[in-house]
């Protein structure tokens, strides 16, 4: 039997929302009760129950959704995973298995001191596997090792029938292949409910990795110095990432808000056999950025920690000490991948958009127009574009009919990031991301017939599902900018009207039947 | 064929509950919920109608004797469903639509009715819950503050409260519905189709996708399934309605194209074992079945079906036809067989007093037949408006 959480329990407050504070919004939005699961038949027991009562079902592993998609269900049900973290694979046919509620943090711990292997996925340490995974999954070894889809090898789901019978289903190449391939990338909340993932090869886990950060002060920053900080970045992941020897090389670069002092570099780095024997790409990287003075070294690091420690976002990759010439530090890979953030706590809101080539001239300025503009009485501090490389493993293109996730063209991966404490100033912030994301996507670049958003052309290749963004159902168009413009999501739609017919298993941005 | 109730003992008693918070106000009732509680003999003021298409919106129209005059038109997206408030001073309708402000579900609008001159002015919108959407029925309760949907598209019902003011407040009530059925095309899933209070506030729903009716209990604000009676498999039923006064229901089954009757204990969910089915088509009828319109007369005496014609060239695809209704045997007899005028009938209503039947065509606007008081008969129809595509309508009472 599943733990029920109902009103009255002195839990229910705490567990009736996730990370994110603004959700639920409103006494009304919220659940009528938590069921926390600790095997997937406790699960099936638990959602057969909410289904033949009529109510909503949502589903939380780690509680990191970026949108209101789990806990705005008013008198709904809300199915908490967390306690199913079963790594145990005897039986499956399968040599490794990460069940939902599997926390990434632990999985990286699980599988290194197991296996000495890894995942290619997330940096946060509190994101859940169940929802992260089911979204594609990326992180620092991406570039290296494709992104965690690329490697499943099978999931157990529950689905729900015509009738409302909940059924266990293996899915995989040869069983339900649809549904199988429709569990690889296409975000959450739209089938029904993946309680496990199976593996029958992993990448090996480095052995350990170079970390560096620089850091360029917004004090003595020009438009100039900023528009060469940025296109030396993007013209890098443009040409020369997509070299091989490139692939053990993560970057990042976080464009924060004038008001939080300063922008910031930081890089991990391994080669592709996993160790750092041979650091000449990351120094051949770093070395571009000397024209623009960084900073360098622990300064720098702290930098970096602040700019985005607010997300967990690459926290792991702040921990610095120093070496010549670049201030690099050497770590274990596990301990530079364990110590990321947890992201808890700060009101927030998210936007994504993947890059093919460099930064534009025109995109440059309105990105720093936007990056320094004051609006009377409201503090955009805590707000950052994060520019991620992308590309390398990832961009396999025999990937995009073995998985749902089309993107195979990115060089970078924009996601605009904003953390407050009021929510008084909920609105402001939302516009602010809005009026920039919708500026920077109506330059010359764009895509005429898509102004305002990242349409599929010749320098943008849509957004990620798991960073979902309620403002693109303003767009007809918002699944083309998640699934692109091809066959994927009339695919979906039928995986989904033949698995979910009753649609039970929805949200704002789940796959329409 | 046997029936099977699924209702339990404590939503018995729940119903019972709410039959006696709402007895207080069954004395203000005559002119309530006109399709199954007759206003007497009062003739209808305005007519209301909603059409979907090219020029969607709520037609309105001043009746004189047998001229409508328009009066008002106001754009709004596909009004399938039409109710008045028991205040007749508010009128709700549907928006049938799978995206509303973005997100997927349906929506619905209170629109305040001028007293007099029976102009309306919109109160305001609520969306339905997410995944509601193509909303197909409205009902308000007889106390008249709740407003309960039928959602057709997203599989569930809806139920709204209804401020003092008559605008609606936000979703108070969800039910998500299962079920499938036989029929490849039209029973993949769950359609709730159709919802009627009773006059004592019972609450009853077909669902065409699932073969079910569905009876429901309302407890502060919240909707609950009480009751499930399953129907022949791939009948889809659709409209249904009471008896005025025995404990017949008559329920058209849409896709069969079939009317059954059958005695139905609302407090128990109880019906009689081998009810009573009839074809409104006869048996060389070719094509596929569409059997959308079922009225009691308020007389009780006669009941009115429609089919629509869909992908048929048989001459009774769109067809009227007239039963007589008798309730010791609780069946019904075939009086009167019309073919003539109609061009894919979609909806009617019944005027109060009984001396009207009103036709919606998809293609033809509305006709009026005058219903002969002691035989039944439709007789020679006139058409009262020429609108394109009406999809609903209702009468209101001055």
């Amino acid at each position: 039997m599943s733990i029920t959480v109902t009103r009255q329990d002195p839990r229910y407050a705490t567990l009736n929302r996730g990370h994110n504070p603004r959700w639920p919004a409103t006494d009304t939005e919220t659940v009528s009760r938590i069921e926390l699961c600790e095997t997937p038949a406790d699960l099936a027991e638990a959602l057969q129950r909410i289904v033949s009562a009529g109510l909503r079902p949502t589903v939380r592993s780690g509680g990191h959704c970026y949108e209101d998609f789990v806990c705005n269900n008013p008198d709904g049900v809300l199915l908490d995973l967390s306690l199913l973290t079963d790594f145990d694979a005897t039986g499956s046919g399968h040599k490794y298995r990460v069940s939902a509620g599997s926390k990434l943090g632990e999985v990286y711990t699980h599988l290194y001191k197991s296996h000495g292997l890894t995942l290619p996925a997330g940096s946060c340490y509190t994101v859940g596997a169940g929802g992260h995974i089911s979204g594609g999954g990326y992180g620092l070894l991406s570039r290296l090792h494709g992104l965690t889809v690329d490697w499943l090898a099978a999931v157990d789901i529950l689905t729900v029938d015509a009738n409302g019978k909940v059924v266990m289903r293996r899915a995989d190449r040869t069983h339900e292949p649809e549904l199988f391939r429709a569990c690889r990338g296409a975000g959450g909340g739209n089938f029904g409910i993946i309680t496990s993932y199976y593996f029958d090869k992993l990448p090996t886990a480095p052995q350990e990795v170079m970390l560096a950060n620089l850091s360029f002060p917004w004090d003595d920053m020009t438009p100039e110095r900023f528009e060469t900080i940025l296109t030396t970045y993007g013209h890098f992941h443009e040409t020369r990432a997509k070299d091989p020897d490139t692939w053990g090389l993560f970057t990042f670069l976080g464009l924060s808000h004038h008001s939080s002092n300063q922008i910031v570099i930081s890089a991990q780095f391994c080669n592709p056999d996993g160790t750092c024997n041979d650091p000449r790409v990351l120094n051949e990287f770093l070395d571009l950025f000397q024209p623009c003075n960084p900073t360098v070294g622990a300064a720098a690091a702290e930098h970096a920690r602040t700019a985005t420690n607010l997300s967990g976002h690459h926290h792991a990759m702040a921990h610095m000490a120093c070496s010549s010439p670049h201030a690099v530090t050497r770590s274990p890979w596990l301990d530079a991948t364990i110590s990321g953030g947890i992201g808890t706590g700060h009101r927030g809101k998210y936007k994504s958009s993947n890059m093919k080539r460099n930064f534009s001239s025109a995109e440059v300025r309105c990105i720093y127009k936007h990056l320094t503009c004051e609006i009377p009485g409201v503090d955009l501090q805590g707000s950052i574009l994060a520019v991620d490389s992308y590309g390398g493993a990832i961009n396999r293109p025999e990937m995009i009919t073995e998985t749902a996730i089309p993107q195979r063209s990115t060089s970078m991966k924009l996601q605009f990031q904003t953390y407050w404490q009021n929510p008084e100033d909920d609105a402001a912030r939302q516009r602010w991301m809005s009026d920039f994301y919708t500026d920077l996507y109506s330059g010359p670049e764009a895509h005429p017939g898509y102004k305002g958003t990242p349409y599929n052309n010749a320098n943008y290749e849509g957004c990620y599902i798991n960073y979902p963004d309620k403002d693109m159902l303003a767009y007809t168009y918002w699944p083309q900018l998640y699934y692109g413009d091809d066959d994927l999501y009339p695919f979906l739609q039928s995986v989904k009207r033949r698995y979910d017919p009753n649609n039970i298993f929805h949200h704002a941005m789940s796959i329409r039947p | 064929m046997k029936s099977k109730t699924l209702l339990s003992r404590r939503a018995f008693v729940q119903s019972v509950g709410y039959t006696s918070a709402a007895s207080g106000l069954s004395t203000l009732a005559p002119w309530l919920n006109a399709a199954a509680q007759p206003a007497g003999t009062q003739s209808p003021g305005f007519a209301y109608v909603g059409t979907s298409g090219n020029a969607q919106g709520i037609h309105v129209f001043a009746i004189h004797g047998n001229r409508w005059l328009p009066i008002q038109t106001i754009a709004t997206a596909t009004p399938s469903a039409l109710a008045l408030h028991p205040s007749q001073n508010v009128l709700y309708a549907t928006h049938a639509v799978d995206t509303y402000r973005g997100l997927p579900t349906g929506a619905v609008e209170a629109y305040a009715i001028h007293p007099h001159e029976g102009r309306l002015t919109s109160l305001n919108q609520q969306p339905l819950s997410l995944s509601a959407t193509m909303p197909s029925d409205l009902a308000v309760s007889p106390d008249g503050r709740y407003l309960a949907v039928a959602v057709y598209g997203g599989g569930a019902y809806n139920l709204l409260p209804i401020h003092e003011d008559g605008s609606l407040l936000p979703v108070s009530g969800i039910l998500k519905e299962t079920g499938s059925g036989p029929h490849r095309q039209h029973q993949t899933s769950s359609h709730p189709h159709s919802l009627t209070f009773n006059a004592t506030g019972h609450l009853l729903g077909t669902d065409l996708g699932a073969d079910r009716l569905n009876m429901f209990t309302i407890t502060d604000g919240r909707l609950t399934r009480s009751g499930q009676i399953s129907q022949v498999p791939g009948s889809g039923p659709g409209n249904l309605a009471f008896h005025p006064d025995s404990n017949l229901l008559f329920v058209a089954n849409e896709l069969d194209a079939s009317i059954s009757t059958f005695r139905f204990n609302i407090l128990t969910g109880e019906t009689d074992h081998g009810h009573h089915r009839i074809s409104t088509l006869p048996e060389n009828f070719h094509g596929q079945r569409s059997a959308t319109t079922l009225l009691l007369h308020p007389s009780g005496k006669f009941l009115y079906t429609a089919n629509r014609r869909r992908e048929s060239n048989h001459p009774m695809a769109d067809s009227l036809i007239t039963w007589k209704v008798h309730p010791d045997t609780a069946t019904l007899s075939p009086i009167q067989h019309i073919t003539e005028n109609l061009h894919h009938p979609r909806a009617a209503t019944i005027t109060s007093d009984g001396s009207s039947l009103f036709v919606l065509n998809r293609e033809a606007g509305v006709f009026q037949f005058p219903i002969d008081a002691n035989r039944g008969i439709l007789g020679k129809p006139t058409q009262t408006t020429s609108v394109q595509t009406p999809r609903s309508m209702v009468l209101r009472y001055i």
